[in-house]
């Protein structure tokens, strides 16, 4: 019975934000990963690159100014441009309230995106939350709960991904949505290239309001504690629920950031090769995906095998270019021989 | 290259050669840009989408092709303050249901393919002629002047010295900082470059009796100097908008005489002035030697 007290009121609580913090730490390396990309293809297509970096700062500044509205600040100036933003506060306060909003600007770049697509499913009824769950307050309890409820998020989100329509306008426009959250996840500079934002820039700001002020960290534990005993109290699946979708919303963020992967592999592909041969890569896409359609057109999946295979088919495609013309032995040995043959003439 | 070459004075040299970015007139282009896409969009909800049946419908297609195209045309005309958008949206609509009438496709499914190709070929001509129309422009930076150059059928130019700028006025949208382009108006002592923004308003009262009817009236206006001028007669959409915006004010401030140069100035000219007296009474004093 006392263990069961302990797993209840100890180790329950945890379950679920732990959860969330992992999917959280996944969504970090993804966007890490999208900064490397996009600093390849930086001096290339400085427009593309430029463009992701405003959607970046876009949100940043949204975030930031939303931090400041929900904590009463208030917001005298706001200002965007593709290096920098300017949100001023209406207020100066200190205290919690300060760090409250400093906590929105380094949290919530990460979620604000992906929550505006979140909005979109949910409206579009892609994606339903389920509140007459029963739940078990336990650690395993609560584990199952997270997990059934992101299932239940994810299964609507990742069908709808699946089976996407390029010939569709709505889902055409839905995948614009998805590569401009993407793209827009975090900025990869801000100050006009001055400071350059990595994984360690974010992970730094974390822990500075972690540690500079580890009172406000318990009155927002306290908070969340006292949320799961008023959820345990009334037996509302509320407070799992909350981590599930903040997990989901780093699942969004992952997703939207492959097709970001995807697009930026192409332009860097594009860049390998010279004169006419450059749109090889560009083209690819679309002319495996109208030949594929058509082939597919009478199965149940066909909408999914079509884009699976059109992504496959350019993936494999932008690699083989890459190795065959970044292939040194290769190129090489062809050196060689020719060599040898110029000498034999001779 | 040539022909511009033969616009130069004497010790004049170009600095650069500008057009506008085509992204810079991004207000222009979206009137062939929503057409096509609207059509696009028209012709898949009445083939593909589940309100296909409806759509097919020519007394449902049609009206439907009227109102939003209408529509976006008084929003456009509204925002841009040009009800030549409107007119223009308007005479398309009615040529493409004449057409569509002459041809007897109206009352037949072919309408809504027919609104597509129909679309599609006025959204490439109304594209032709906006790039034509952005080629048109010309601006060429020498030592000396900015000369803007422009137009298809009416060529219009201006000529306008270093010397004569007072001010100059930079902007830069989302899309500018985007792709590195920007607009450069440079004000002059007359105020060309400058335009004004207008706000007014009234409301009236009328009140009518078997005789006698009052009418009263009242209203209010603000106006707000503003740099703005006709494309051709700005740097409008240039690349890269911070490097030729460095250049003007580099060659403005080159033929700006600053407070000490105007000093020296007036030294040199007072001793021009006694270099003439002094040669004059040297004539004088030879005439007399040899008298």
């Amino acid at each position: 019975m006392s263990s069961s007290i302990i797993d209840t009121f100890f180790f329950a609580p945890f379950a679920p934000f732990m959860s969330a913090v992992l999917f959280w730490s996944f969504q970090l390396l993804v966007v890490e990963s999208m900064k490397y990309g996009l600093s390849k293809i930086w001096n290339t297509h400085t427009a593309f690159c430029r463009f992701s970096n405003f959607l970046g700062i876009l949100f940043q500044a949204l975030a930031h100014a939303a931090g400041y509205t929900l904590t009463g600040i208030g917001v005298s100036e706001f200002s965007i441009s593709v290096n920098d933003s300017k949100v001023s506060p209406k207020k100066e306060k200190e205290g919690f309230y300060a760090w409250f909003a400093n906590a929105f600007l380094a949290l919530g770049p990460f979620f604000i995106p992906p929550f505006m697509v979140f909005c979109i499913l949910l409206a579009s009824g892609f994606i339903h939350l389920n509140l007459s769950k029963d739940v078990t307050y336990t650690f395993a309890g609560m584990m199952v709960q997270f997990s059934s409820t992101l299932a239940d998020l994810s299964h609507g989100f990742v069908k709808l991904v699946a089976s996407l329509d390029l010939f569709n306008p709505f889902h055409l426009a839905f995948l614009i949505i998805l590569i401009a959250t993407g793209l827009g996840i975090r900025p990869s500079y801000i100050e006009g290239g001055a400071k350059k934002l990595s994984i360690l820039h974010d992970l730094y700001m974390i822990k500075n309001l972690l540690v500079n002020h580890p009172k406000y960290l318990l009155v927002v534990l306290g908070t969340f504690y006292l949320f799961f005993l008023v959820t345990y109290w009334f037996r509302i699946p509320l407070y799992a629920m909350l981590f599930s979708i903040l997990a989901f919303l780093s699942i969004i963020a992952i997703v939207s950031m492959f097709f970001v992967h995807f697009l930026i592999l192409i332009l860097y592909t594009s860049d390998k090769l010279h004169s006419y041969k450059r749109f090889v890569p560009i083209f690819v896409p679309l002319i495996s995906y109208v030949p594929l359609r058509l082939v597919f057109v009478n199965l149940d999946f066909g909408l999914t095998l079509s884009l699976v295979l059109s992504l496959l088919i350019t993936i494999v495609t932008c690699v083989l270019i890459i190795r065959g013309v970044t292939n040194k032995l290769k190129r090489l040995e062809r050196l060689s021989r020719s060599k040898v043959r110029t000498d034999e003439r001779r | 290259m040539r022909e511009d070459e033969e616009l130069l004075l004497r010790d004049e040299h170009i600095k650069k050669i500008l057009t506008p970015h085509p992204l810079s007139f991004m207000g222009l282009q979206s009137i062939w840009i929503f057409l096509i896409v609207w059509a696009i969009f028209l012709w898949w909800m009445a083939t593909y989408s589940q309100y296909a049946s409806i759509l097919s419908k020519w007394f449902v297609l049609l009206p439907v092709w009227w109102g939003v195209t209408l529509f976006a045309g008084i929003v456009a005309s509204l925002t841009a303050i040009r009800w030549r958008i409107f007119f223009l949206y308007a005479s398309i609509l009615a040529g493409g249901t004449f057409l569509l009438w002459y041809n007897g496709w109206l009352f037949k499914s072919i309408a809504k393919d027919f609104i597509l190709f129909y679309s599609a070929g006025v959204s490439a001509i109304l594209a032709i002629c906006s790039f034509a129309y952005i080629k048109s422009h010309r601006y060429i930076i020498t030592n000396l002047r900015i000369i803007f150059k422009g137009g298809i059928l009416k060529k219009r130019e201006r000529t306008l010295r270093y010397d004569k700028i007072t001010d100059i006025d930079g902007s830069q949208g989302i899309l500018g900082q985007i792709f590195d382009f920007g607009t450069i108006i440079p004000i002059t002592q007359s105020g060309f470059g400058l335009g004004s923004d207008q706000t007014f308003a009234g409301g009236g009262v009328e009140t009518k009796g078997k005789k006698l009817g009052i009418f009263g009236f009242v209203g209010g206006g603000k106006e707000v100097k503003t740099p703005r001028t006709r494309s051709y007669y700005e740097l409008h959409g240039v690349y890269p908008y911070r490097e030729v915006r460095k250049l003007i004010e580099e060659l403005v401030q080159e033929n700006v005489l600053v407070p000490y140069e105007k000093k020296q100035v007036e030294i040199q000219k007072e001793q021009l002035e006694l270099q003439r007296e002094m040669k004059e009474l040297l004539e004088k004093q030879s005439f007399l030697k040899d008298d």
